[in-house]
């Protein structure tokens, strides 16, 4: 079905090769995990067997590669598709197939049940969250009917519900004949999946085996920044006594508070007297399903967005009426997405820029800038062009940009998202030690498990109401 | 800024649903051909009065029977550069002679014939995608050249994923202190703006080349619906007015030759 021998793929550029030596063979009706931490070489082994590589992304190939079969595939950045609506770009994909028109209709018809896409059908692709676009990109990926499947990373961002009905989808495709090639760094989320296990390190495997086998290996695994137990992220013990309370108490004035906020879309509310309160030095987490207005509550605490009604104070300061930069004076918002903002030339330009928008002091501003570095352990990337990093990277280089300003309310947007084990504790780590110094910090995550372990609170967002879970 | 957010979340595309218009029920040949022709006219207007009243006329036959406000809150950016242009012009043009204060007069004509003409055409583009289902767009191109549809269909899904990648890099570089109150702030602002869009477009633009490969794109050969758009009764006077348009002038253009 699918071989390689002694595959190695150079990127142009770099001094090491992304794919070094790597033989595999796959059996229709297989399922293989591919697992390892970023930058190990799972997207690159992926996009070869896809035909990516050579054939759009640059790179210099040795060793064969034989792939049999139609080819389905789900790529890493799901926020990229064809058409405008995600019903154009389901069509998009069976019209290129020789179907009938029933025969393409009733494939419609299964994909939409499948992966729930009614309400989405219509709506503008770019208008969806993150995890409705992710069940939009898997949905495209099986619609050709392929033999063979490559998903990278595909439960990112999927509602912990979904998941499980995705898992148990690609379990009868298996047994249908379909060999299925999985790339993730979580591998404890596949547990119920019957799969074997192929370990890149660094371009290399350096193991391949049963899940049974691999519990031998967890020890390895964990250090190369796998999460193999679901436990990984959770290095850092979560401390809950903190400041907060204390000032709850004497009625100290909270960092953030949204007072009965209402914001809509057009004539659709997307929440409605939503209450929400982050003190000093306090951790919240904001969690919630996909499309919720996660991010949307995040944007009006930064001012971005203006509230149908009620009040956002930050400090006791309402910032109705303040431009962006004004309401953004005491806070840090980090965007999901790097690449939004990065444009120096350098990582080192590139992190001091915010102080010298914000008018720091000129000659304060190295020294502050040399603190953080070090501090998120940078210092060897600062000469470096940001665009030649990888994208974990550049999700820390808009973290120093943020945290440089050293803002007494942090609000960040699946700020994990992408990262590997070992990169999401080392984050989580600094996060912590914020607020244990008095940073108070808004986080939006689909990530259960990381809010509870983490978070002083919890509130969830679902259907337009906001309520405290912990 | 807020107007410009809450606008982002309705627009869906560039196709505009508000109403059926009278350009909505318009066959999709009988539009590209009187947009042509009205196009044509315009080229050969030959002095600045002449532009404005084209302008207006081809304003007017946009707006009053297509999708009305709509059109024009679309050209609002445009106005704004177009109202730079010529401004620019009038400061800076090396040929201005006749000069009032700091403004010259030819630069002033030489500007707003750029800006008039700008306007008019991206009104005219507008017009179209506005009242052409992106389907029907894709269908009739694809019966000109088989890629041709898809061309035409991935540019207008990428316009407006454009835009909006362009409001969040400027709200990300807002959160991040970005203001301006200068003109030279203004430029710089803009630069922050454009490097990250387009880098990002460069990225995307890998992916969607990795998506047409994936999604089978090119495999069959007859699987596109030819279709064959037909002349429809009650659309002829629109190609006639267009034709009266460039044809008059066409008149006024070789008459003001002639008495040279």
């Amino acid at each position: 079905m699918l071989s390689i021998q002694s595959l190695i793929v150079n990127y142009p550029l770099k001094q090491q090769p992304a794919l070094n030596n790597v033989s595999l063979e796959l059996e229709a009706g297989e399922i293989l995990l591919l697992i390892g931490g970023n930058g190990s070489g799972k997207s690159t082994l992926l996009h070869c067997l896809a035909g990516l590589i050579p054939g759009i992304y640059r790179a210099d190939v040795k060793g064969s590669c034989h792939v049999k079969g139609l080819v389905g595939m789900a790529l890493q950045d799901s926020d990229v598709f064809l058409l405008p609506t995600p019903e154009e770009e389901l069509n998009f994909i069976l019209q290129n197939q020789s179907l009938t028109s029933e025969k393409r209709q009733q494939k419609m018809d299964q994909l939409i049940s499948t992966f729930h896409l009614t309400p989405l059908l219509k709506r503008t692709i770019h208008t969806l969250s993150g995890g409705e676009r992710q069940r939009l990109a898997l949905a495209a990926a099986i619609a050709s009917n392929p033999v063979i499947l490559f998903l990278d990373e595909p439960l990112a961002q999927l509602d912990s519900s979904f998941t499980t009905e995705f898992i148990q989808l690609l379990q009868n495709l298996a047994s249908f004949g379909t060999t299925i090639i999985i790339s993730t760094t979580f591998s404890s989320q596949y547990e119920p999946l019957k799969a074997k296990y192929c370990w890149l390190h660094e371009g290399q495997i350096v193991w391949q085996g049963s899940k049974i086998n691999f519990q031998g290996k967890w020890g390895q695994a964990r250090s190369a920044g796998i999460d193999v137990d679901g436990k990984g992220l959770f290095i850092r013990k979560g401390n809950n006594e903190t400041t907060y309370q204390k000032e709850k108490a004497t009625g100290a004035i909270p960092v953030l508070a949204l007072e009965d906020v209402s914001y809509s879309y057009g004539d659709t509310f997307i929440m409605q007297e939503v209450n929400l309160s982050v003190m000093s030095g306090e951790f919240v987490a904001l969690t919630g399903p996909n499309g919720s207005g996660k991010s949307t509550l995040l944007k009006l605490a930064a001012g971005i967005l203006n509230p149908y009604s009620g009040t956002i104070l930050i400090k006791g300061k309402n910032i109705a009426g303040l431009s962006i930069a004004e309401a953004t004076a005491e806070s840090g918002f980090l965007f999901q997405n790097p690449d939004n903002q990065i444009f120096q030339d350098k990582v080192i330009k590139e992190v001091a820029w915010g102080l010298k928008m914000r008018k720091l002091n000129q000659e304060l501003i190295p020294n502050r800038v040399a603190k953080w570095l070090k501090r998120l352990q940078m210092e060897q990337m600062a000469e470096e062009h940001p665009y030649s990093l990888t994208k974990t990277d550049r999700q820390w280089v808009a973290l120093a940009g943020v945290l440089v300003r050293e803002p007494s309310l942090l609000l960040l947007d699946e700020p994990t998202h992408g990262m590997d084990c070992a990169s999401t504790a080392r984050f989580m780590d600094v996060i912590m030690e914020l607020a244990e110094a008095g940073t108070s910090v808004l986080m939006v995550t689909h990530h259960q498990e990381l809010a509870e372990h983490y978070a002083h609170r919890i509130y969830d967002l679902k259907h337009g109401t906001c309520r405290q879970v912990r | 800024m807020t107007e410009g957010n809450s606008e982002n979340g309705i627009m869906t595309g560039l196709y505009y649903e508000g109403t059926k218009s009278f350009w909505h029920r318009a066959p999709v040949k009988t539009k590209l051909f009187c947009s042509a022709l009205l196009l044509l006219g315009l080229v050969l207007s030959v002095n600045i009065s002449i532009l404005v009243v084209n302008t207006l006329f081809l304003l007017t036959l946009a707006v009053v029977p297509g999708p009305g406000i709509a059109l024009l809150r679309r050209l609002k950016p445009f106005v704004f550069f177009s109202l730079f242009i010529v401004l620019f012009h009038s400061l800076l043009n090396p040929a201005n002679t006749t000069t009032w204060g700091w403004l010259g007069w030819e630069g002033f004509l030489y500007g707003s014939t750029v800006a008039l003409r700008l306007v008019s055409i991206v009104g005219l583009a507008q017009l179209f995608l506005m009242t052409t289902p992106p389907g029907v767009v894709f269908r009739y191109f694809s019966s000109w050249h088989r890629d041709m549809g898809l061309i035409m269909l991935l540019l207008m899904g990428f316009l407006p994923v454009l835009k909006e990648e362009m409001t969040t890099t400027m709200q990300a570089q807002q959160t991040r202190g970005l203001h301006w109150q200068t003109l030279l702030e203004r430029l710089q602002a803009y630069l922050t703006m454009i490097i990250p869009v387009i880098i990002k477009s460069l990225y995307r633009a890998q992916g969607m080349a990795s998506l047409l490969l994936l999604r089978g794109y090119g495999e069959n050969q007859d699987v596109q619906t030819h279709f064959t758009p037909a002349w429809t009764k009650g659309y002829y006077w629109i190609v006639a007015l267009s034709s009266c348009f460039c044809a008059a002038n066409l008149v006024i253009l070789l008459r003001s030759r002639l008495m040279h």
